[in-house]
């Protein structure tokens, strides 16, 4: 049963989130809720916020069943995951009923122990799911079906909705029949998705669900990182009133707001104080601390076979080191490996998370995190370096990010006229940078068309579009970033429109006028949704050169 | 919510000119076509659009505006767009619609040429 939880000194910050997530599971009683995706990056706390949900539900109140279930990676036959499932929901059904304390602490109970526990109970619903089930076990595509059919059951008979919760969901993608992968088994999970009477919440990885199915058209609902604020407030109370302080700002930045980078670095600091303690911890942690350990095993279990690892890591960092988006048949010239054993290694990468990857390119992960823990192992691993050697590297390359421009964010919601806000706010950073006015009036085109199709087809519940300005080198990156998916084409990454605006033929021009007036435009798959990037070169010999190619037409 | 568009006329002589400032999207466009068709009505045949006032136009907006350039192209009134900044000259050339619209530096040059032309 899932009721180890965080103490609520240790989980800061998602009061709002619990609450808001238990309210939208109550009404399921009254009104239709949709399943929705718990969306959110690695280790922003996606298991813990459904492990608080499933108590709080479990405890405060008996209208709706809460039923938390995470998709071991061990029990991917059909036949193992249907019972799995199917025990473990009769054990929390039962157990939410009776608040039997008796069945509570029963740990991992067999089918039969909960036959007779509902034959106690007098719960027919149960009974009959068992016989049934038990009819149908030789074949295994019956009882699955079965098995997922059982909180529907459950909650006709009962009059009670079922609030499922399913963590690790990507894991169902790899569900099997005698052995063989069957990517089609998934797709019996869609009327558990669909019922009015089980609303799920589901969660995991959300590059791989998205890949799935049977989630075409879920409702997305954000798990933000955390604040500053509440970074700190959490690595205080990790702290323990040891007076180690707060982590310095720019670590605070590396760690971006998530919970378990930061309670790993918290608990490595060991009440030690001072900006570079903070330092140290966090490159004890990358070179063999938890965090470490973390990343470690996801890439281990994507890449199974040992004499795979130095290849996938090498190619790994290469797309980190390369700073760029890059295609297989780049990288596979770069290390003298076939095309197809390169997609293979990035593939298994994305779904590790360590780089990103879509429209048939990939790039470093987003988080600064990642970035740092596939370079301190191909440091280790690959060059032989030493961690102290490493640790210095690291520190070095913290110097450099601070060195490069600030970034700043922007958040967008859609009213009138909202992407003139976008086109304001970039006039003032490209003058605070003494941009030529021409150059940021061109950009200023490009974002407000970005900013038009993300705000047309952001479809997530808050319809926020996310905007970040980030400046190096001579460079703008503008980077606009929706909920919506549609509107790109998954094979070539343009934006395609719906059919009503595929009669308006201005709506082709919107792509045009942002590649005309920047120097490249990408379209990235997120877990939110899809990103357009919008890069543009100034002052140097390059940008002039277009700018006068420009002039000249 | 204040108008991030506004858009004024003036007639001089047989010519009206119209001189939208700010932010041309669908509306401003519309607008834009609404009052060129408004004169048209009334007789008019020669029209100059002065951009100096324009900040943005967007592809919608400039969408638009290529359909009030394709309708006078059709009526046979002629069309004259002056005071454009390079990029929003750059945008109406991608749209191909400098081809056939009179292209003037200034609305004077404009006003000239269309007097002259009588």
């Amino acid at each position: 049963m899932p009721f180890r939880i965080l103490p609520e000194e240790e989980f800061i910050g998602r009061g709002d989130d619990l609450l808001r997530l238990y309210r939208r599971a109550l009404t399921s009683d009254e009104t239709f809720v949709r399943s929705a995706l718990l969306s959110g990056p690695r280790g922003v706390g996606k298991t813990e916020l459904l492990k608080q949900l499933f108590n709080r539900l479990f405890w405060k109140q008996d209208s709706v069943a809460p039923f938390y279930f995470s998709v071991n990676p061990a029990f991917l036959s059909a036949a193992d995951f249907a019972r799995d499932f199917l025990v473990q929901f009769l054990h929390q059904r039962l157990a939410f009923e009776s608040k039997d304390r008796g069945l509570i602490t029963l740990s991992a109970p067999s089918l039969n122990e909960l036959a007779q526990r509902s034959e106690e109970r007098n719960d027919s619903w149960a009974r009959e799911t068992i016989e049934r089930f038990r009819g149908r076990s030789s074949d295994p595509l019956d009882a699955l079906c079965i098995a997922l059919a059982a909180p529907h059951h459950a909650a006709l008979a009962t009059g009670k909705p079922a609030a499922v919760f399913i963590d690790e969901f990507q894991n169902v993608r790899l569900l099997h029949r005698n052995g063989n992968a069957d990517p089609s088994l998934s797709s019996l999970l869609e009327p558990l998705l669909t019922s009015r009477k089980t609303p799920c919440l589901i969660a995991g990885h959300d590059a791989e669900i998205v890949e799935i199915p049977v989630t075409a058209g879920i409702a997305r609902l954000e798990v933000a990182p955390l604040s500053r604020a509440n970074a700190s407030a959490l690595v205080a109370s990790l702290s323990g009133g040891s007076g180690a302080g707060d982590a310095p700002d720019q670590l605070h930045e590396r760690l971006n707001g998530i919970p378990l980078y930061l309670r790993c670095v918290a608990a490595a600091v060991q009440g030690q104080t001072g900006e570079r303690n903070f330092w140290e911890a966090y490159a004890r942690e990358l070179l063999d601390g938890a965090l470490s350990l973390y990343w470690s095993s996801l890439f281990k279990r994507h890449v199974p076979a040992l004499n795979a690892r130095s290849t996938a890591l090498a190619v790994a960092y290469e797309v980190c080191r390369a700073g760029e988006a890059l295609t297989p048949a780049k990288i596979a010239s770069a290390h003298s490996i076939s095309e197809e054993q390169t997609a293979m290694l990035l593939q298994a990468l994305h779904a590790a998370g360590l780089v990103q990857g879509e429209y048939g390119v990939y790039r470093p992960p987003d988080d600064g995190v990642r970035v740092d823990f596939i370079r301190a192992l191909h440091s280790t691993s690959l060059l032989g370096k030493h961690p102290r050697e490493v640790a210095a590297d690291l520190f070095g390359a913290r110097r450099t990010a601070v060195a490069r421009g600030a970034a700043v964010e922007l958040s967008l919601s859609k009213s009138r006229d909202a992407e003139l806000v976008a086109a304001q706010c970039l006039a003032q950073i490209g003058r605070n940078l003494g941009v030529n006015e021409e150059i940021i009036g061109q950009l200023q085109i490009a974002l407000i068309e970005a900013c038009i199709n993300a705000l047309e087809h952001g479809d997530s519940e808050d319809r926020q579009v996310l905007i970040r300005f980030d400046h190096s080198d001579g460079r703008f990156e503008i980077a606009v970033e929706s909920s919506g998916r549609e509107f790109v084409s998954h094979e070539t990454g343009a934006p395609f429109y719906k059919e009503r605006m595929r009669e308006d033929a201005s709506r082709g021009w919107g792509l045009k006028l942002m590649q005309k007036f920047t120097d490249e435009v990408r379209f990235e798959r997120t877990p939110r949704g899809t990103r357009v990037v919008l890069v543009k070169r100034f002052g140097t010999a390059e940008a002039v050169q277009k700018e006068g190619a420009v002039n000249g037409k | 919510m204040a108008s991030n568009f506004t858009l004024s006329m003036k007639a001089v002589d047989d010519v009206v000119v119209l001189v939208p400032k700010g932010y041309i999207n669908d509306l401003g466009a519309v607008r834009i076509e609404q009052a060129s068709e408004q004169y048209f009505d009334k007789g008019t045949r020669k029209f100059i659009i002065n951009f100096a006032d324009m900040y943005f136009i967007n592809s919608i907006g400039a969408s638009v505006i290529t359909g009030i350039v394709n309708k006078n192209l059709e009526r046979e009134a002629v069309l004259c767009f002056t005071n454009m900044k390079k990029m929003h000259r750059d945008v109406f050339e991608m749209l191909g619609i400098t081809k056939h619209v009179r292209v003037f530096r200034e609305e004077g040059d404009a006003l000239i040429f269309l007097h002259e032309g009588e």
